[in-house]
């Protein structure tokens, strides 16, 4: 049974291929030079080349975190190169301008990014390696007042937005990973909902590694300005080599009074191979902040890729009355490490968290939760509900679960929960006696373990997300 | 090195010369070599994840001097502090010291020893030797090193193979307060079942006034082959007082082992609660409540490690808050890969009573065996509302529905104590220190189903 | 239907079923009583092909097929269904795919068309009729939550659905009260046909007032000591399984 089951979750890596693109990339390593070039070739206003210096200089005193439960070989900064752009890349009008090359990747990923979409409703804005390509639906989207464009654009074009917002949730120096995001961050998504608008169409940015030796590190930052509402769905691959790359985002999200932000990631960064060879190592910080009142901030995150995985998407619930939300599948297999969860900050009054962490483990892989419920005194009436369970296949791999539960009023309530279970042998003989096989049995069971958070993704990517996990999709019926 | 430490190491030399005098040789050499462990970490900082959310620098600036001799304690005193009256086995400890005027050692079954340490290395040496600072290892906790720097005296019970103790042994250490000096006692205790053996043990804690004193102490328990062991603890020190324990239980196949924990008193209260589920079909049962009120912190830390399969553990933490008092709790499980159908279950509940009280709890669970069925829990909360709703439309006045629920709270741990005089003891204890910190009579005694 | 020879199968090296015989026709309702610990259910369990049973000797054949060299599915592929004793709980798995998903595997194995959801859903509201369950079971997980009795007339539902050839109820009964009882019976009895088979396993008498036996056996330390008319279970029931063992004694 244990081979059916291993040969399920790890079905061969899909999105391995390479793109032979020119591109243009600066040397490995990091100084302030190399800041200062990445801003230049950006165009970027003082102001924010001052921002990366003051972040790069931080990045230097501060030490790479020792606490997760992750292993992995000691990255060498200095063999980096922190910018890789397919050449002659100048801005397109439209997508007939193109490189047919990058079209065809896309493709291949099995997003299109011509009209086509327009079906689908999804816009699209693509980052390759570190450079935003192309993004969709700009016009239909500026009819509403909404502002959907790469990082590099929105500096240009939206000077005095990103100035207000850039490093509101995720100041510069937070921490190791996005200190060093602030310092060498070359592209990214920018996407701006103005007041009351509902954005009528799930936005969509794909990012893509494909360049050796190079890290990704990517910017976006999305706000919701009063009772606006936005669906936002971010997508990774990555080609196959034998070496790590470094990924490391910072996503900032911000919901004034009355606003919704929800944001979707199905991550899928190539994991390395069956020995743990090569593979993406993802230090992420996502962070969204409801700062006015009755706004509401989802994560739902679906992980399967990633040698390393590091990331806690989290809600910092000023404005009273404001939700968070945390759904998340965590899938390792072979010898992939995550080290993932959430934190939900508490400061405003009657605010909600939910919070709701699958985890499956399979092969040598090592899956750990670590999430924070932190209820402020000032937070009265407020409540948390956490669930994280996590589901083992075969006896070589580990499941942990380390939340920190911290309580500072009497009116608010707290409760967690946690489980570990495996596939049951009489779960999987109940289904073969009703005529279902082994491989479906445990897709329906892995599927339902998962449903709860594969419910809060947008279709399309549901649809993605459980082909992933290699489980085929329940019918209507379910 | 820092002064704290300067200061401990001065102690030890005198301690050399003048109390470790009346220990074997081997005793010795292990004081030294956790001395050095001591003085390389020093004490713990907030800085560490074990210590994240207690901050023991109160205790750590305060020139503690080991205390070499034993006080006097009035007799009343100690009689206030018996469980169920004089019908038990009992040993008394002040500061640390044997106190023979008051132990009541008569009547205990052939063969089981309960003694103090100093005068069991004549008849146990063997037996001591085999156990002494063998499961609380010094590396990991300064608290630990420094009590077995520091070992002295301490309480040795030694119950013999298939030998059943039916009424409970009790244990009972009091701290007194000596004027100008602040007194620390580095309690170093030994329990041994043998195969088969069945004990209930009264581990109690108290202060014979409002001191300042540190009780330090470290308690060993070995559960053997098939042995029954129940421990329930009863720390009410003064709440000027600081308390550290590290209790540590090693069991064998098939034992099975009661541990409960009642903390309501100290400044500053520290359990440290091991388990090593060392053998298969083995059952340990954790359970505790504590109280705080005024500015206390109460923490305990348990540890269940499952190495072997089919090993069932229940955990069930209760904590109420009052006033701007503050607890922790952190609770792992750890199920090995050989640890198969290992069925785990840990649970911590608080009330809050106050919105200045802080509580800070981490259930983790790591598990590296695939077949096994492990769940945790963890809640905070204040009043039930809806319970308290059900009082009122009986005709309960809003305060006593208060205090109802508050001892039903409570009630829910303690009736998870086996031995029935020590569940007593215990609901009589809870609902004593509740009236006084409600300030009211009124309130149920505890009865259970 | 399907014939059983000189089986004999144990678990964990420990012989529990000892040479069982038993031959069930088309059309027929037999019974298999005994005490507990008899290998009644043990019985059950092999048939369906239980991996944790080891078949040590004899043979099953099953419409003229090799029963015990199926796989479990392929078992119920063909037509064998067991209703368990504890039926299995699934969490997050609706009632309605986890059946939709088994019947099309053998539709397709028969060489049948699959069911579109519209066209399963209707069959499947039909069917629940029969066990008389409301129709929000449809979208509540497998099992999951459900009473002793309404898990019982799940399984009878899915009886309905997959329309077996031979259905085994494994102490189908226990835990029932009359009510639950009579219609997980009258629903047994509405699915019996010339053409299928049943083979019930009870402890108690009670249940066969529902289920009317063509052939009754008796399960005495896994072996059948003895078959008769459905008068046979009405002296169980009076004299209990004691007067079968004295018997045994005296002929030995």
């Amino acid at each position: 049974m244990s081979e059916t089951i291993e040969e399920l979750v790890s079905q061969e890596y899909k999105y391995g291929f390479t793109t032979n693109i020119e591109t243009d990339t600066i040397p490995p390593g990091l100084n302030e030079d190399v800041v200062r070039i990445i801003s230049k070739k950006k165009n970027e206003p003082e102001w924010l080349t001052d921002w990366r210096l003051k972040a790069f200089r931080l990045w230097k005193t501060m030490e790479e975190p020792r606490w997760p439960n992750l292993q992995y070989a000691k990255i060498d900064y200095q063999s980096i190169s922190y910018y890789s752009a397919p050449k002659e890349m100048k801005k397109y009008n439209s997508l007939d301008e193109v490189d047919p090359i990058l079209l065809e990747t896309y493709a291949k990923l099995g997003i299109s990014l011509t009209e086509q979409k327009r079906l689908s409703g999804v816009a699209v804005d693509a980052v390759f390696d570190s450079v935003s390509v192309a993004t969709t639906f700009k016009e239909t989207l500026r009819e509403k007042g909404i502002i959907f464009c790469s990082f590099s654009e929105a500096v240009q074009e939206h000077p005095d937005l990103v100035k207000k917002y850039l490093g509101s949730v995720v100041p510069y120096g937070d921490n190791y990973f996005a200190a060093l995001n602030s310092a060498v961050f070359s592209d990214g998504s920018f996407c701006f909902i103005p007041r009351g608008v509902r954005c009528p169409m799930e936005l969509s940015t794909y990012f893509r590694i494909n360049a050796s030796n190079t890290g990704q590190f990517e910017r976006t930052l999305i706000v919701a300005e009063e009772g606006a509402y936005v669906s936002y769905l971010e997508g990774c691959t990555a080609p196959m080599r034998d070496e790590n790359q470094l990924h490391a985002a910072v996503v900032e999200l911000i919901a004034l009074d009355n606003a919704e932000v929800k944001y979707s990631t199905v991550q899928n960064w190539y994991a390395g191979d069956k020995n743990g060879k090569g593979g993406i190592y993802n230090f992420v910080t996502k962070r969204g902040k409801c700062l006015g009142e009755n706004s509401k901030i989802s994560w739902t995150q679906v992980e399967t890729g990633s040698a390393i995985t590091w990331k806690y998407p989290s809600v910092i619930l000023q404005g009273d009355n404001s939700i968070g939300e945390f759904y998340s599948v965590a899938v390792v297999n072979n010898r992939q490490d995550a080290d993932t969860g959430t934190k939900m900050l508490h400061i405003g009054k009657n605010t909600r968290s939910t919070i709701v962490s699958k985890g499956i483990s399979a092969g040598r892989g090592n899956n750990t939760y670590r999430g924070l419920v932190n209820i402020g005194k000032h937070a009265t009436n407020s409540r948390n509900y956490t669930q994280c369970d996590s589901m083992l296949i075969g006896n070589q791999c580990s499941a942990n679960t380390f939340p920190y539960i911290e309580v500072k009023n009497s009116s608010s309530s707290v409760e967690h929960e946690a489980s570990t279970s495996k596939i049951g042998e009489d779960q999987i003989f109940y289904c073969k006696q009703r005529g279902i096989n082994t491989e479906n049995a445990i897709s329906m069971i892995i599927n339902g373990f998962a449903k709860e958070v594969f419910k809060n993704l947008p279709m399309e990517f549901a649809v993605e997300a459980q082909k992933l996990l290699g489980i085929s999709l329940e019918g209507s019926v379910g | 090195m820092s002064n704290e430490i300067h200061h401990y190491t001065a102690e030890f030399q005198e301690f050399q010369q003048n109390g470790a005098t009346k220990s074997p040789s081997w005793v010795n050499d292990i004081r030294s070599s956790a001395l050095a462990v001591f003085t390389d970490r020093g004490f713990p900082t907030t800085k560490l994840e074990d210590w994240k959310y207690t901050n023991v620098s109160p205790i750590t600036k305060l020139p503690y001097h080991y205390a070499s001799v034993v006080s006097a304690v009035p007799s009343e005193l100690v009689s206030s502090l018996f469980v169920d009256g004089i019908d038990q086995h009992l040993i008394v400890f002040v500061n640390g010291h044997f106190s023979e005027e008051h132990s009541k050692l008569n009547s205990l079954p052939a063969g089981v020893t309960v003694k103090n340490l100093i005068s069991a290395y004549a008849t146990h040496q063997e037996v001591i030797k085999e156990h002494l600072s063998k499961y609380a290892t010094y590396n990991e906790n300064p608290f630990t090193a420094l009590n077995t720097a520091f070992i002295n005296d301490g309480a040795f019970v030694h119950v013999p193979a298939g030998v059943s103790v039916e009424k409970p042994i009790h244990l009972l250490f009091i701290s007194t307060g000596i004027n100008g000096t602040y007194v620390a006692a580095h309690i170093r205790n030994l329990i041994v079942a043998e195969e088969g053996a069945k004990v209930s043990i009264a581990h109690g804690f108290s202060s014979a006034q409002a001191n300042t004193n540190l009780t330090n102490v470290v308690t060993e328990v070995v559960a053997k082959k098939e042995s029954v062991v129940e421990i329930v603890k009863v720390q009410r020190e003064s709440d000027t007082a600081y308390h550290v324990e590290n209790l540590h239980v090693h069991q064998y196949h098939q034992s099975n082992v009661h541990l409960f924990s009642l903390a309501v008193g100290s400044a500053i209260a520290r359990n440290d609660i091991s388990i090593i589920i060392d053998g298969e079909s083995t059952e340990c049962n954790l359970n505790g409540l504590y109280i705080t009120s005024g500015a206390q912190l109460i923490d305990h830390h348990t540890f269940m490690h499952h190495i072997h399969p089919n090993c069932p553990s229940h955990e069930l933490f209760k904590g109420i808050l009052m006033d701007k008092s503050r607890a922790v709790f952190n609770g792992k499980v750890y199920v090995e890969p050989e640890a198969q159908k290992t069925d785990s279950k840990q649970t911590n509940r608080n009330l809050l009573l106050s919105d200045d009280a802080v509580v800070d709890t981490k259930p983790e669970l790591e598990i590296f065996a695939d077949d096994v069925k492990c769940t945790h829990g963890a809640a905070v909360g204040g009043m039930n509302e809806t319970h308290s709703l059900y009082l009122k439309t009986r005709g309960i006045s809003e305060g006593s529905a208060r205090g109802m629920l508050t001892v039903g709270f409570a009630a829910e741990a303690t009736q998870k104590i086996v031995h029935p005089v020590l569940r007593q003891h215990v609901d009589k204890i809870v609902v004593d220190h509740l009236r006084k910190k409600f300030g009211t009579a009124n309130l149920p005694d505890i009865v259970h189903a | 239907m399907i014939e059983i020879k000189n089986l004999h199968a144990s678990v964990n090296g420990k012989e529990i079923l000892k040479g069982i015989n038993l031959t069930v026709k088309a059309g027929e309702i037999h019974a298999i009583m005994g005490p507990n610990g008899s290998g009644k259910s043990t019985l059950a369990q092999v048939l369906a092909g239980h991996p944790a049973y080891q078949v040590t000797q004899g043979e099953v054949i099953f419409e003229g097929q090799n029963l015990l060299d199926m796989e479990p599915e392929v078992r119920a592929h063909a037509g064998v269904f067991l209703a368990f004793q504890y039926p299995v709980e699934i969490p997050g798995v609706s009632n309605s795919y986890f059946l939709k998903a088994g019947l099309n595997e053998i539709r397709k194995s028969r060489g049948e068309e699959e069911l579109d959801s519209m066209q399963f859903l209707k069959m499947l509201k039909e069917k629940m009729k029969i066990v008389e369950m409301d129709p929000s079971f449809i979208n509540r997980p497998v099992n999951e939550g459900f009473s002793g009795g309404e898990k019982k007339r799940n399984e009878i539902l899915q009886m309905a659905v997959l329309e077996p050839k031979l259905a085994i109820l494994d102490e189908t009964d226990s835990g029932l009260d009359i009510d639950a009882l009579k219609i997980v019976s009258s629903g047994v009895n509405k699915l019996k046909s010339p053409k299928n088979a049943t083979i019930v396993v009870t402890h108690y008498q009670r249940l066969l007032n529902y289920i009317v036996p063509d052939v009754v056996h008796v399960l005495v330390n896994g072996r059948i000591v003895k078959s008769g008319g459905k008068g046979l279970a009405m002296e169980l029931e009076a004299n209990g399984y004691d007067f079968i063992r004295e018997e045994m004694q005296q002929s030995a």
